[in-house]
């Protein structure tokens, strides 16, 4: 009695299913070249995303002058924003990331509240959120003239998505669909809020985000919070003071000791609000590593 | 024929194998992941926060408009404000003596339908949301990304918020309001059970 075998056809098909499929680590890359690599990462992305949604909510909400002005203010503003990060001209990561709460807290608050903002008010809000969002998504980026691509790909969903959204306000009369979006709004806000708490939460620096000072650190960001006490250091480097004068206690490269502390825990803020990231891998090329790691 | 009927199997089963995709899945945005998943779970997590948050949609329901979408709107910004104290480091004594209190509060205010002026019912909603986001601020569990659980928290915030606004829809029957007036002693007696564990 012969036993039932396989045939060819089922042993190659069993030895091409323990051929291990890449694993792909740590990346968010499309394969699709620079400019899917920047539509992915604006979707990927709810630091980018949800201030551009909620703003043209708000500029949908205050009628077409306001929802035109907006959609091609964003895009713009972000290009710029991304092409000074990549001069490079740009605040420290830190500072990004608070400005970023703040933007949340602005642009949320302002669709919570409707209030009635003019169109310049709105344009230079525009300014400001694609000035802030488009160095931070820049900002720890190979200095490389390759990523402008990326950078239009992030632009172009930038302004579909913007043009949407602010189509999708723009008609609203029923009292329950302007409430829907300004609860949205409020949301966005609490959201600000809470980042804003994370952010003046860090207390104690593990690894600072200098670019050219410590280059693995750059791609850490990851800050310790402590919970025990307070200690203010007397000397503060110069990229925290602005995250100092926004009230939180910093301590660069806490002791072990320090770190080990009961009741201390980690808090990945430049994680949450990171930019686009490069992986240090020879064999990728930088459009692929503007996308490799989004951590 | 039976054993050519095993041999097609097995083919079968290998080409199947072959179909399965083999996700790798190391390292890949892990803690990020599990960052919206948490900050998700959290207010879902105790039942002292689900029937304040719930009572809250019910109590805006019942006082209809504005405070059906004012008092939903006012918790979780003055909730995160409580967070925000939370995550650095102000102690608030009382925490939890209040927000069981504040299901006690709430769940009596369901019950006797209350017609509080909406400044009134903002402001003791917004109290009660301090000390819950403090209590919130104060357990955020380590090494979370802080963008999608604070994302992930809020959403749920806003969706217990929201169903307690779809049962209040029932207000409209008389069935309705006293089906509502029944959740509110609900409520208050959950308040009340808390509020004894945490005398106690």
């Amino acid at each position: 009695m012969r036993r039932a075998r396989p045939g060819l056809l089922g042993l190659s098909a069993i030895g091409i299913s323990v051929i291990p499929a890449s694993a792909h680590a740590h990346l968010v890359v499309t394969g699709m070249g620079p400019l899917f690599d920047g539509i992915s990462h604006f979707a990927l992305s709810p630091e980018d995303f949800l201030p551009v949604i909620a703003l043209a909510f708000f500029a949908g909400l205050r009628g077409p002058r306001h929802a035109r002005t907006l959609s091609w203010t964003i895009p713009l503003a972000w290009f710029g924003g991304g092409v000074l990060a990549l001069m490079p001209l740009t605040p420290p990561e830190i500072t990004l990331s608070a400005m970023t709460a703040v933007l949340f807290l602005v642009v949320g608050g302002l669709l919570a509240v409707n209030p009635a903002l003019s169109v310049a008010a709105c344009l230079w809000l525009g300014v400001v959120v694609g000035l802030v969002r488009g160095m931070a998504d820049l900002v720890n980026v190979q200095k490389s003239p390759a990523h402008i691509l990326t950078l239009i790909g992030i632009v172009s969903i930038i302004f579909v998505t913007s043009a949407i959204a602010a189509s999708m306000t723009l008609p609203l009369k029923r009292l329950w669909g302007i409430v829907v979006a300004r609860v949205c709004g409020s949301w966005l806000a609490a959201l600000g809020l809470l980042l804003a708490g994370w952010l003046f939460a860090v207390r104690r620096c593990r690894s600072l985000t200098v670019a050219g000072v410590s280059p693995p650190a750059r791609h850490i960001a990851r800050w310790s919070v402590c919970r025990s006490r307070p200690i203010l250091l007397p000397a503060i480097p110069g990229n925290l003071a602005p995250a100092l004068l926004m009230g939180g206690i910093f301590t660069p490269q806490a002791s072990p000791s320090l770190i080990d502390r009961p009741g201390l825990r980690d808090c990945s803020v430049s994680r949450a609000l990171g930019p686009v990231r490069d992986e240090p891998r020879g064999d990728q090329s930088a459009s692929e590593s503007s996308m490799g790691v989004h951590v | 024929m039976r054993k050519r009927n095993s041999a097609i199997d097995l083919n079968l089963l290998a080409l199947i194998l072959v179909a399965v995709p083999t996700q790798a899945s190391a390292h890949i945005v892990k803690g990020e992941a599990i960052g919206f998943v948490s900050g998700f779970e959290h207010p879902i997590s105790g039942l002292d926060h689900i029937i304040a948050m719930v009572a809250v949609g019910l109590w805006g329901a019942q006082l209809g408009s504005p405070a059906i979408w004012a008092l939903p709107v006012t918790f979780p910004l003055i909730m995160a404000c409580g967070g925000f104290l939370g995550l650095i480091g102000v102690p608030i004594p009382g925490t939890e003596i209040a927000i069981a209190l504040s299901g006690v509060c709430l769940g009596a205010a369901v019950l006797s339908e209350l017609r509080a002026p909406l400044w009134v019912a903002a402001l003791l909603v917004g109290i009660f949301g301090l000390f819950h986001g403090h209590a919130h601020g104060s357990e955020l569990p380590s090494g979370q990304n802080a963008l999608l659980y604070s994302m992930g928290f809020v959403l749920a915030t806003g969706l217990l918020h929201a169903t307690g606004i779809g049962i209040g829809t029932l207000h409209r029957w008389h069935w309705g309001r006293l089906a509502l007036r029944g959740t509110g002693a609900a409520i208050l007696c959950g308040g009340l059970f808390f509020l004894r564990g945490a005398i106690g």
